[in-house]
Formats: structure tokens, sequence, C-alpha cells
């Protein structure tokens, strides 16, 4: 097991805690970890090794380094993890009610879009400088 | 020696076997025909929401044992293929290779062929429609009507009608989801207008059954669509294939890929691959039927011919969609209780004399939303909570326009050295038609926006990505080399019919799939005729 591999101890977790708010149960993790074996090449580079062993050791600034790629790196290591954990996690009766659309007021939809959006903004604005600094750091 | 070989078992191959066998001529089918054996039995015939909360091994189907249902990595599958359709393509990137870097071709060695994943949307093809063709809408009448008791189509009378045509006999709609009602309902409010702009709108025409029909159906409401074929409900060839079975003159043999024929006197030879034995075998017929899709049976043509490198024109249906916010269902509830076929269709006839656009209007849930998060420019967790809210108001416009042959559309067979032959696809569009797409789309996105949907963002998925192909071997009224008569005879040949979509000259923006059927009907009676 090397650190920013699938394999990780706490990996799981930490992406299921950032996703639903909730710990990976075992099956979740061993299955998180062989769809990652299965769908991503073993040849990412250091750049982004470094950035998703950063965000393992910095839990606090997962959601602003997603964020932040989501703009600037769409295809990069961690967001594909991460993304990987939300289709393995959508496809649990546990996480399933978390992924379904759910009905809202009008106001209900209304805050909800300002509220992401503003949170989008200021993820942006800590993750694109904490982005320049991962990727320079050691895998 | 039997009557007839009838290659494929797609929706072209099962209906131009139909009359066939119904007019007592011995029939043998050769097909690869691969199926899903691993997926199928693990659906439960429950509804999307029920085997959400309850069922945990739904990962394997929604996901697939290899993870093919994440749509990004080094598994590839076509974006519209999820992994209980993904059999549907199984097999063809080392049986049928293609080339083709700026179309995104699809074939199938499907039992079904490509309709086993079909969206089951229905439309006739007038008079304009057929111009290019030998054939009057009247001419297709009769077969458009077997075809539909056949199948099994479900509609209303409605707005539509003018251009997608009367189907005999029609069930009850599927009732639509609250979204699609909340359109409708907006539609009916302002169809003067819009009808005057040349914008028309209604309950999507499919095949499915609405009520028990054939043995099939009534559908369930289960919003599974796209990875079951619950009760039978949706049509599938395979249904008419199954039926076929119990008549004693017909025979399938799977696993079998055509290669080639030779006409001899009397009939035809065909040179077919045992994919069980590894053997090259020999079938002879009196008359043989090429229905393998348009790009199986200009592969089976050209290398018979031994016209490698030889162009044939293309058509292809060219394809956007455009996700839309529907302000309409603001504040409402969803039903739980809806299918995931399209909801609604619309016809857009914009000024400057363009061909007609069509519109399916689908809604998205079952398709699963982690999909959605790939491509949003916001973090995992915020576009969760973003799509969470949005999606029970977020419609997908699917907007197909009309395609016609011209020199930058073809494909050719090039031969594969020691594997097999490969086919080349050329296909890029005119300035002109590029323009003409775009007013057609701002026409439809017009008219949606009077209906209260906004559009988000235009798709453009790539060339082929409609996977409706035509024009390769067209009919024609005084057929030269490589095209075929009305009743799809191929030039010089006196024992080859074609009898799938190789067949039309260009493609209205309509679905082709209902005419493919009525026209492969209309052929196999002919052909019937001819050797009884």
């Amino acid at each position: 097991v090397i650190p920013g591999s699938p394999d990780s101890p706490g990996e799981a977790d930490l992406l299921a805690r950032y996703l639903i708010g909730r710990a990976a149960p075992a099956e979740v993790a061993d299955r998180y970890a062989r769809a990652c074996r299965v769908i991503l090449a073993d040849d990412a580079g250091a750049e982004e090794r470094a950035i998703v062993a950063f965000s393992l050791r910095h839990p606090w600034a997962l959601g602003a380094l997603d964020g932040a790629c989501a703009l600037v790196r769409p295809g990069a290591l961690l967001r594909r993890r991460i993304l990987i954990m939300a289709a393995v996690l959508e496809t649990t009766p546990m996480g399933a009610a978390l992924f379904l659309p759910r009905a809202r007021s009008t106001l209900g939809v209304v805050w909800t879009v300002v509220r992401v959006g503003v949170t989008a903004v200021f993820h942006a604005a800590i993750g694109l400088p904490l982005l320049a600094l991962a990727q320079r750091g050691r895998s | 020696m039997t009557d007839v070989i009838v290659v494929g078992s797609g929706a072209s191959a099962a209906h131009a076997a139909w009359p066939l066998v119904h007019a007592g001529v011995m029939v043998r089918m050769l097909d690869v025909g691969n199926t899903d054996r691993v997926y199928a039995p693990l659906i439960p015939d429950r509804s999307f929401t029920q085997i959400r909360g309850t069922d945990p091994e739904q990962h394997r189907y929604f996901l697939g044992d290899q993870f093919e249902g994440i749509p990004f990595g080094q598994v590839r599958v076509g974006a519209q293929l999820t992994p209980p359709r993904s059999f549907i393509t199984r097999g063809t990137q080392e049986l049928t290779p293609m080339d083709a870097p700026a179309f995104s071709g699809m074939e199938s060695l499907a039992l079904g062929g490509l309709a086993a994943g079909w969206g089951a949307g229905v439309a006739r093809f007038n008079d304009q429609d057929l111009a290019s063709t030998p054939l009057k809408a009247k001419d297709l009448e009769p077969h458009y009507r077997a075809v539909e008791e056949r199948i099994g189509v479900c509609g209303e009378d409605d707005d539509l009608s003018p251009e997608l045509g009367v189907h005999e006999p029609m069930m009850p709609a599927l009732r639509p989801d609250t979204a699609a009602a909340a359109i409708l309902a907006r539609y009916r409010r302002r169809r003067t207008g819009l009808m005057g702009e040349g914008f028309r709108l209604g309950l999507a025409r499919l095949a499915a059954c609405s009520r028990p029909h054939r043995e099939r159906g009534p559908h369930p409401y289960h919003d599974l669509d796209f990875w079951a074929d619950q009760r039978r409900a949706v049509y599938r060839p395979r249904w008419t294939l199954d039926e076929l079975g119990a008549r004693p003159n017909v025979e399938y043999l799977a696993s079998r890929l055509v290669l080639s024929f030779r006409e001899k006197p009397g009939g035809v030879e065909i040179a077919a691959l045992n994919l069980e034995s590894g053997q090259k075998e020999t079938h002879e017929a009196r008359a043989l039927v090429l229905a393998a899709g348009v790009m199986g049976t200009a592969r089976i043509v050209l290398r018979s011919r031994g016209l490698y490198d030889h162009p044939l024109p293309l058509a292809a249906n060219p394809y956007c969609y455009a996700p839309c916010l529907n302000l309409g269902m603001l504040g409402r509830e969803p039903i739980e209780s809806c299918h995931s076929l399209s909801q609604l269709t619309a016809t857009v006839t914009p000024r400057h004399g363009d061909r007609p656009a069509f519109v399916s209007v689908y809604s998205y849930r079952s398709l699963l939303t982690f999909k959605l998060l790939k491509d949003a420019p916001l973090g995992a967790r915020a576009g969760l909570q973003m799509f969470r809210a949005l999606l029970p108001m977020m419609n997908i416009l699917g907007i197909h326009h009309a395609d016609a042959p011209t020199p930058a559309k073809s494909i050719t067979l090039c031969r594969g050295g020691t594997g097999p032959d490969r086919l080349a696809v050329r296909y890029s569009l005119g300035e002109e038609q590029t323009a003409a797409m775009q007013r057609a789309e701002f026409a439809v996105l017009r008219g949606f926006r009077a209906l209260g949907c906004y559009c988000v963002s235009r798709i453009r998925p790539g060339h082929g990505s409609s996977i409706h192909y035509a024009g390769t071997l067209p009919m024609s009224r005084t057929p030269g080399d490589l095209q075929t008569d009305r009743d799809g005879r191929l030039a010089g040949q006196e024992s080859v019919v074609i009898a799938d979509g190789s067949l039309l000259p260009d493609l209205p923006a309509k679905g082709l799939t209902l005419t493919l059927m009525a026209n492969a009907d209309r052929i196999g009676t002919r052909l019937a005729e001819r050797l009884l």
C-alpha cells in the first residue's frame, strides 16, 4: 500500500465522508479500490499523485481541491477517484437515497442554488492556490 | 438448399423474415446473436426507487462487473449503453472493426441488432420524406399497418399527426411524467401561436404497450427502460423472432458471421464464419436478404464484389442534446412511477425552407446522478447538492437533423492484413448544412423557451452518435452499380435483396426505425411473391 493508491488506509473513508458525510463500509471501500484498479490507468503523473497525497494528508482541503480541479483540471486523478467513489456509493442501498433527486419548494431550489454557488466560489478561491501548492508537493 | 437466407436479426431482418415465413417460404436466419445472460436475470421486477433502496446487488447491473458503467477511463462503451445493454456492441471491435476518427459509428452483432437498445420512438415517413426514393407513402401504408400491429404502438392522434402520421391501431399513450405534463399543458395554452411558427408538440409515439398486446406489457412504469426489458413492454426485434421461432419453416442459426456471397445458377452461396468452431462454412439458398445493418451490409456487399477502397455514400442524422431547466416544475413533486423513454416529441419546421428538426424530450433520473457530476464545473459534493435540487426540473432535448450524402461522407472497406477487413468512415458537414442546423436549433430552443424550458447548454456527442445511418446502397428508379431497385434488389444480382437502412438515399430528421421495419416487410412480401 502506497500513499496515493486507492488501497491506502482511510482514502475510501475520506472520500465517502466528503460526499455523503458517512464513513465507507468495508464492502464499499473494497469495491472502490477494485473499480480504481480496473478503470484508472496506473500511469498518473507525479503532479496528479501529489494532489491526491496532499488531500489525504490534509482532509480539510479536499472540497477546495476538488472544486478547483473541476474548474481547471477536470480530468485530474483526484477528481476521477472522487467520481468513482460517487458511483460506488450511489449504487448501494445506503447511499442511493442521498443521490436521488429531491423535490423542493421554489424557495428551497433558489436557496440551494445560491448556497452551492457561493460555496463553489469560496472553494475555488481557496482551492486554486492550494492546487498550485499541492501539485508541487511530494506524493 | 433453403429458400431464403436472411442475414441479421435486427429491426429490418425480423420484419423482412416475417412475411416470408408466413407465406410458407423456408427461411434460415444467420446471425452472430450476442445476448446478455449476466445482468438481465439480476434486475428485479420492481421500480427504480424500490430497487435503489433495497437491492445490495444493484451495483452489478448499474455499474457492471468490470465497472463499464462508469463512463471514463480505459473502459469504453457507447455513451448510450448501460451495462445490461453492452452486449449490443460486444465483439464488434474484434470482428467488424471500424476506422472512424471523426465518426462515432456503432454496429451490433447482438440478437435484435441495434434495436435491442432502441429508444422506441416511431414516426411514419410521408411523401416528402420519401422524395428521394422510388416509393410513395401509399406504397408503405399497408406495411406500416402490419408492422404497427406486430410491434404495438402507443400514442395520441394530436398535433403531430400531420407530420408523423396516424398509427393504426394505436394504444393509448404512456402516461407522461410530471415535467412532461407541465410542458404539454403550457403548449396547449399556446399552441396556435407556436404552430404558426412551425412548432408542434405531443406525447411521444412509442413502440411500447400501454395495455396487454401479443403477450407483452402493459408497461410497468418502473423507470428502468435503459436497463431492462421488463414485461417485454417495449418492442425489441427478439419478440418477433420468438414468434417466428414457433413456426416450422424458420431456422435461426446463431454464432454465424456472414462474410460474403456468390451468385450461382438458381441461387446464391453464402460464406460465413462459425464463431463457435472457428471454421468457415457455406450456406445455399434461392435468395439472400441482407439486413445486417447499414455498416454490416456494406461490408458484405463490398467484400463479395472485391470492391476494396471503393467509397459508398453515407447519411447519418446529425444529433445534439440540450439539457433544459423546466421552470414549470418549480415547487412541484415529480411522480414516482414513470417510464424513461422519450416523454414528448416535437417537430420544428424552421423558416428559410430548411428541413424540419425532430426533437425527443426526456427526463433524467434513472441514468444515475454521478454521471452528471463529471461534467459540472463544481466540486462533486456541491454538484451533487445542485443536481439533487435541479434534476426534477431538468429535461433533455434530443435534437435530430435531416441528412443527405455528400462527397465528404462515405464508407470504404479496407483490407485488414492479418486481421478482419476494416471499415473506414469519412464524415464531415458542410458550412451550409451546419448553418441550417444552427437555425433549426435556435427555432427549437425558442419554442421550448415559450414553454418555460431554458436550455443550459448544447452538447454535440459527435458525428454518427444518432446511430441512424443510411444511403450506402440506395433505392433508385434507374439503379446503377451498387444501387437497388424499388424492391431492394441489388443491381446486377438476381438473387440478392437488401432490406435495411442501406436502401434509404437520405434521412429526414424523424426516427427511421419504423420505416425500416415497414420497408423490410414490403421487401419480404415482394420476395415471397416472386419465389412462390
